[in-house]
């Protein structure tokens, strides 16, 4: 791997290692500048991943931690805020793509347009994005191949120029009894689009399942993170360094208003500064708006390109709540892929329902021992003594989940931006997060919902159980806070994520999603970064930065 | 709120009971809980750093009645779920330790109360212990007794408890960690 000096000037400075992090370094990188990518946390190779949930979530071992990088969150701009860790991303090279539980879905084309093929929702900033899906398509077939991606076409999916690079990862149990209930109520199940690889793959082998994937890294390399496919080509050209440990607190910028690097702490928490010619954010949808409003200048008061006042607004995290099932027999879902099956039948937004927004189901299992002795049981269910123990045992091998994976409204008071006050262990302003789901958001949660639980029951499941509460105050997802537009006015970035105000600052992450598609952003997110890096490559090859 | 965590409400859930009491603590501190409960998990003589031999057992006493130990399935206290309390205890929940033991003198109290010859909790009978149990099950300190030896005993044997695989036994998890299909009835089914 290439080591710049401390002194030397780097063609493109990335800050944030993740799903788009590192995609964008290896296109750059191959196609001939230095890249020099600034990341928060660790680097951590295949063997030293541990099947240790304590670790990874009690812990927070690889993820913001709320003592460290403390939030303040309030649920709604009527409320005031309290400390409450309220955003979760990992800080370790790959970031989310080595964490994520790989569920890959592309978004479909009316994911693009929907603002106009079905009315704007009065009160939201729903609106359409500056690029169609079929502008789109040829990059998520790139991610998908140059990543390893393993699935099957399905009745619902958008339109593909090329089928999956490896076949589906074997059903389980719990996909077999979803598919079953599913298909009971005439519905269409499929298997699931997932960032694992099925078999051998580009060097890499196929899934073992070890059934440890949502939340952990893969001991295998089988899960498809930037750490085990695009970082490694990237360092491979000679021309990039990841350089770990360093936390950038500002983007820097000149006279003439061009950046001209970051300023960072080491893992030391010395702050130097690193020179760039261009600089392109991929620190996710929430450290990316707060570097933005960090950055603030006599140039820019308001914050780093933000003449519209957006940066951090429009916030959305995606819906997502877990429905519990129990069954007569052994499913074991605890081993392999958290997910083999999925529907898309209410993918759409259908105006007969009476409200905006649409999603997916899957089957899975939230099935880390602990997991499951802490909250696994029915409600009602004894805590403690031989009943309470009986029914963990009879339990565990039978139960599954149905997960359901829906829209958020772009809301423009749901947002990031700084305390005024509280500071984080570098003295860096705490983010604050406002953020109450649309009234619309969680009816399409609770519609799904319900249909989850009908599905396990026409399957024949003993027993099922649904969340009492829908709302939600904690976000994996970080989308829309900086979104792509051609009006400078109502964006960030144009659809090429150069940045209206700063012609060589450029914005690629979950941060310029426009809207959130139905729960699962990863793919669009590096279907978005491969786009983007060939138009910035273009850019400098012509001198247009 | 639903029992079952997901991804988005365990914080939340676990807010309260897991974030705030387990993250604002020093790594290296964990570090030597890791090793010290590394070296009991490979059968040396336990050492309690800050319990006594009389508050270890009445504690495990506890631990045992939460996941009680059968004749054919063990429990907490097979799985050493009192090394982690204890280790936790002394590095990186030390924040917890005067809540713990006041309340575990005040469990004793109790059984003192009751008259007879025990003075302890661990020197009851089982049925009687369970009584006693009942009474406290909704305070914060049973609460915070049964989440340790929930951790004590399902948590990774890197923490000191779930010796042996203890607490995977006892769901019928087999921690081999590579499998090839069928996983379970329902799809060897499918599959024929």
């Amino acid at each position: 791997m290439r080591r710049f000096r401390q002194d030397e000037t780097v063609d493109f400075l990335i800050v944030g290692s993740g799903a788009a992090g590192g995609v964008m370094a290896q296109e750059l990188a191959q196609a001939g500048f230095t890249v020099l990518v600034l990341e928060q946390g660790p680097r951590l190779e295949a063997a030293d991943f541990e099947h240790d949930e304590y670790k990874y979530f009690w812990q927070s071992s690889l993820n913001n931690r709320s003592d460290l990088q403390p939030t303040m969150f309030r649920a709604g701009p009527d409320e005031d805020f309290r400390r409450q860790q309220a955003v979760v991303y990992h800080r370790l090279v790959g970031g989310g793509s080595v964490m994520f539980t790989s569920n890959y879905w592309r978004f479909k084309p009316i994911d693009f347009n929907e603002a106009s093929a079905m009315g704007t929702v009065p009160g939201t900033g729903l609106v359409d994005w500056p690029i169609t899906y079929e502008e789109l398509e040829p990059y998520y077939t790139k991610a998908e191949w140059d990543l390893g991606v393993s699935g099957t076409p399905g009745p619902f999916d958008p339109p593909r120029s090329r089928g999956y690079p490896t076949p589906p990862l074997p059903v389980k149990s719990g996909g077999v009894v979803f598919e079953r209930g599913a298909r009971a109520l005439g519905l269409n199940p499929q298997p699931a689009p997932m960032a694992i690889i099925s078999q051998a793959y580009k060097g890499r082998p196929g899934c073992l399942h070890c059934g440890y994937c949502s939340g952990f890294g893969c001991e295998h390399r089988a899960k498809s993170s930037t750490l085990f496919t695009t970082i490694p080509v990237a360092e491979a050209t000679g021309r990039c360094e990841i350089r770990t440990g360093a936390y950038v607190r500002k983007v820097e910028i000149d006279r003439a208003g061009r950046t001209t690097g970051a300023v960072y702490f080491d893992q030391d928490k010395v702050e130097r500064f690193q020179a760039a010619r261009a600089v392109v954010l991929c620190a996710n949808g929430a450290e990316t708006p707060r570097l933005l409003l960090m950055s603030k200048s006599n140039q820019f008061a308001d914050g780093l390109a933000n003449s519209s006042g957006l940066v951090g607004k429009y916030l959305q995290f995606n819906g997502n709540a877990s429905t519990s099932g129990v069954f007569e027999r052994e499913m074991n879902n605890w081993k392999s892929v958290m997910v083999t099956r999925m529907i898309w039948d209410y993918y759409d937004t259908d105006p007969r329902r009476g409200f905006y927004g649409g999603g997916g189901i899957d089957s899975r299992f939230w099935g880390f021992p602990l997991f499951f002795a802490t909250g696994g049981l029915p409600p009602g269910s004894p805590t403690w003594g031989h009943e309470f123990k009986r029914l963990l045992r009879h339990n565990y091998p039978r139960s599954m989940n149905a997960d359901v994976h829906t829209t958020s409204l772009p809301v423009e008071s749901n947002r990031i931006d700084l305390d005024p006050e509280g500071v984080d262990d570098w003295g860096l302003p705490m983010m604050r997060v406002t953020y109450k789901d649309h009234d619309d958001d969680l009816a399409i949660m609770k519609f799904l919902v319900d249909k989850a639980v009908e599905i396990m029951d026409a399957a024949g499941a003993v027993e099922t159980w649904k969340p009492e509460s829908l709302q939600q105050f904690v976000g994996y997802h970080l989308l829309g806070t900086c979104r792509m537009g051609n009006d400078a006015t109502s964006s960030i970035v144009d659809k090429y994520h150069r940045t209206h105000d700063v012609r060589n600052l450029f914005i690629c992450d979950g941060s310029s999603l426009v809207t959130g598609g139905r729960g699962q952003p990863t793919c669009t997110i590096q279907a978005l970064a491969y786009r983007a890096s060939e138009h910035i490559a273009r850019f400098a090859r012509r001198s247009e930065i | 709120m639903s029992l079952h965590p997901t991804r988005r409400d365990f914080l939340a859930l676990g807010g309260a009971s897991a974030i705030t009491v387990w993250l604002g603590t020093d790594p290296r501190a964990f570090k030597r809980a890791l090793d010290a409960t590394r070296s009991a998990a490979e059968g040396h003589p336990v050492q309690f750093e800050v319990l006594t031999a009389e508050q270890a057992e009445d504690l495990e006493a506890i631990a045992a009645q939460i996941i009680p130990s059968d004749d054919d399935v063990p429990g907490a206290r097979e799985a050493k779920a009192i090394v982690f309390i204890d280790r936790s205890l002394a590095s990186f929940a030390s924040g917890q330790l005067d809540q713990i033991l006041e309340g575990l003198a005040e469990l004793n109290g109790r059984v003192v109360a009751r008259g007879g010859e025990a003075t302890r909790f661990a020197q009851l009978r089982a049925d009687d212990q369970v009584t006693l149990l009942i009474e406290i099950e909704d305070t914060p300190f049973f609460w915070r007794v049964r989440s340790s030896t929930l951790v004590g005993t399902f948590a990774h044997p890197n923490w000191g408890g779930n010796h042996e695989g203890t607490g995977y036994e006892i769901l019928g998890f087999d921690p081999r960690f590579i499998w090839q299909p069928p996983f379970g009835e329902y799809d060897a089914e499918v599959r024929g």
